[in-house]
């Protein structure tokens, strides 16, 4: 029988820091850009007021999975992430929290807008098809959209505590699909535990660069990860951009080992992780920035698994003024 | 010596089991050439299940036997002709009849030879082979006995009923661990039903046609499936397509022989996974 995975043992943020900087860990590229972060001041804006929520999951998330790995096949050389500029504005209604709460049969999302539209509320773990439908209007760039549940789906919701749903909006000419969790009682957020992840101010102030986790796992397997960013203002709400551009992103393939990625491994012993980067902010926008990254264990019996990405120096964003 | 687990309580729900793969026990290839090591092989090509078939099919693979007396349940079109072979209990062709069709259900009730049905009560369960009509005729396999026996499934593998889509099933290979250490043949299917054909098989090359998977199994599992850098990718066929609308139930089975100086041979179901944390007899597909 196989085990259940053993994903990134548990770090805290300092105290994974100061490991990767004892000399028994030499500093190979991606870790001298943690290194000289934390000694410099990045230049990060201090926001008066951030989002009042985290993003949640990112869009399609627990779908589009490619096809599990062939037997015997060493995951094939993946390209880093190319070079990505955090876009002017969104590309259609954002939601200002990835967690919504459910009150009796009704759910209320939060959003900013540019105006009117038409939202559709799929649940796909509870039912199939759109379970809610409504309209909203946008009024100083907000609105709520409600939702009113079947008392069967409301109910099943309320037994499973939190669940991942998906929204279409149609605002105009644009249709614009994002997911959310739902629930009485929103998991909390869940962050993935190693040294590696947003990196803020880096290379240069308004930019970030994304190293991903060096995901540990045990036994080792296969594993698929896709990386997005969030990115939120005042005016846009939460948005998405993948390393495809706007709301998506692909898979990246490599074999997790109980001592990290076993393809970021390098023969003198360090750890070159996969990067994305540089993540440029255009200033004067007012961008609060966090990582996620969704990752499938293929084991005998796959694993599905999406976490926040610690942002350096300060979680949970990185944020530009 | 398999990795194996007992039959879990079967649901309530859905048809009854389909039985036995249709070539069980037939079509082996030859034993494995000493010192070489199998290749990984390629992984199960892209399928989808057929939706139309023009002759009878069964409704339930395990057949009780009353004394000399059987009954099969069939889904059908029409009315027809079905006989039984068993080559444990006899050569030639052991009982004949007739069946009529209403509603898309027949079943026919047949009577096995005094002999054959002697022979039975001493084997207690036996692969019976089913035909329905003549020439090109649709054939099954069925267990035969007083109570027909049901294997123990494999205790990981089978079939993922949504993990790529909700109706894209894919099928894992169980990690066979043996001990010692042996070279395996093994051969894949996908039994499926709907309540107007009954249930079919496909195999990796058609429906009723399946190839073999040589690997090297070990007690920690398929050697012939790690990775350079150790990771265990188990062999797999994936995606199967799945026609919405058709109330469909699917199973997975592997057939198995251990090539140990004595040739082993065991066929068994694999556990459906419906999600991140259910399993159950099969997946469903509305």
């Amino acid at each position: 029988m196989l085990s259940k995975p053993a994903i990134c043992g548990a770090m805290s943020t300092a105290r994974a820091i100061s490991r990767i900087c004892r000399p028994r860990y030499p500093c190979a590229v991606g870790l001298v850009l943690v290194c000289a972060v934390l000694g410099t001041d990045a230049g990060l804006a201090q926001a008066l007021s951030g989002p009042p929520g985290l993003p949640g999951p990112p869009p399609g998330a627990g779908t589009g999975f490619p096809l599990p790995p062939a037997p015997a096949q060493a995951p094939p050389p993946e390209p880093s992430g190319s070079p990505a500029s955090i876009p002017l504005a969104g590309s259609g209604p954002g939601l200002l929290s990835g967690s919504a709460g459910l009150s009796g049969r009704r759910l209320k999302l939060p959003i900013a807008c540019q105006a009117r539209g038409h939202a559709s509320l799929s649940l796909p773990g509870v039912a199939t098809g759109t379970v809610a439908q409504t309209t909203y209007k946008c009024a100083g760039g907000r609105s709520t959209v409600s939702f009113s549940l079947g008392k069967r789906v409301a109910g099943q919701i309320t037994r499973s505590g939190s669940v991942l749903a998906g929204v279409t909006f149609k605002q105009g000419a644009a249709t614009e699909h994002l997911s959310v969790m739902v629930g009485p009682s929103p998991a909390a957020p869940q962050f993935w535990t190693s040294v590696f992840g947003l990196q803020c101010g880096s290379p240069g102030s308004n930019q970030a660069d994304l190293l991903a986790p060096n995901f540990t796992v045990t036994p080792a397997t296969t594993i698929d990860v896709r990386p997005w960013v969030a990115w939120y203002t005042a005016a846009t709400g939460w948005q998405w951009l993948g390393t495809e551009g706007p709301n998506a992103s692909r898979w990246y393939r490599w074999t997790g080992t109980t001592n990290g990625v076993a393809e970021w491994q390098t023969p003198s012993g360090t750890v070159n992780p996969w990067t994305w980067g540089p993540i440029s902010v255009s200033p004067g926008m007012g961008v609060y920035v966090i990582a996620v990254l969704e990752a499938v264990y293929w084991y005998s019996h796959p694993v599905y698994v999406s976490r926040y990405a610690h942002s350096y120096p300060s979680s949970p964003y990185c944020a530009y003024s | 010596m398999l990795a194996a687990m007992p039959a879990p309580a079967w649901g309530s729900i859905g048809p009854a089991l389909p039985g036995p793969p249709p070539t069980a026990g037939q079509g082996f290839p030859t034993a494995p050439p000493p010192g070489v090591i199998p290749p990984a092989g390629p992984v199960g090509p892209t399928a989808s299940l057929p939706t139309k078939f023009a002759g009878a099919g069964l409704r339930s693979g395990f057949v009780s036997v009353r004394g000399r007396e059987l009954t099969l349940a069939i889904a059908c079109k029409h009315g027809g002709q079905v006989s039984l072979t068993a080559s444990g209990l006899g050569s030639g062709v052991l009982a004949r009849g007739g069946y009529a069709c209403r509603g898309g259900q027949g079943s026919a009730d047949l009577s096995l030879r005094p002999r054959a049905a002697r022979r039975l009560a001493a084997l207690k369960s036996t692969v019976a082979r089913v035909a329905f009509g003549g020439g090109s005729a649709e054939r099954f396999s069925i267990t035969l006995g007083a109570r027909p026996t049901i294997p123990s499934d494999w205790s990981n593998g089978g079939m993922e009923c949504s993990f790529l889509g909700p109706n894209e099933p894919y099928l894992v290979a169980p990690n066979f661990t043996v001990t010692p250490p042996a070279i395996i043949d093994v051969r894949p299917w996908v039994a499926f039903y709907t309540p107007a054909n009954g249930w079919r098989w496909l195999g990796t090359t058609g429906i009723n046609s399946s190839s073999w998977y040589r690997w090297s199994a070990t007690s920690a599992g398929v050697a012939t499936w790690l990775t350079p850098a150790g990771a265990l990718n188990p062999w797999t066929w994936a995606p199967i397509d799945v026609r919405a609308g058709q109330q469909t139930y699917a199973i997975a089975a592997f057939e198995v022989i251990y090539w140990y100086a004595h040739l082993r041979y065991v066929w068994a179901y694999a556990p459906s996974h419906l999600n991140a944390t259910a399993a159950g007899t099969y997946c469903t597909f509305r």
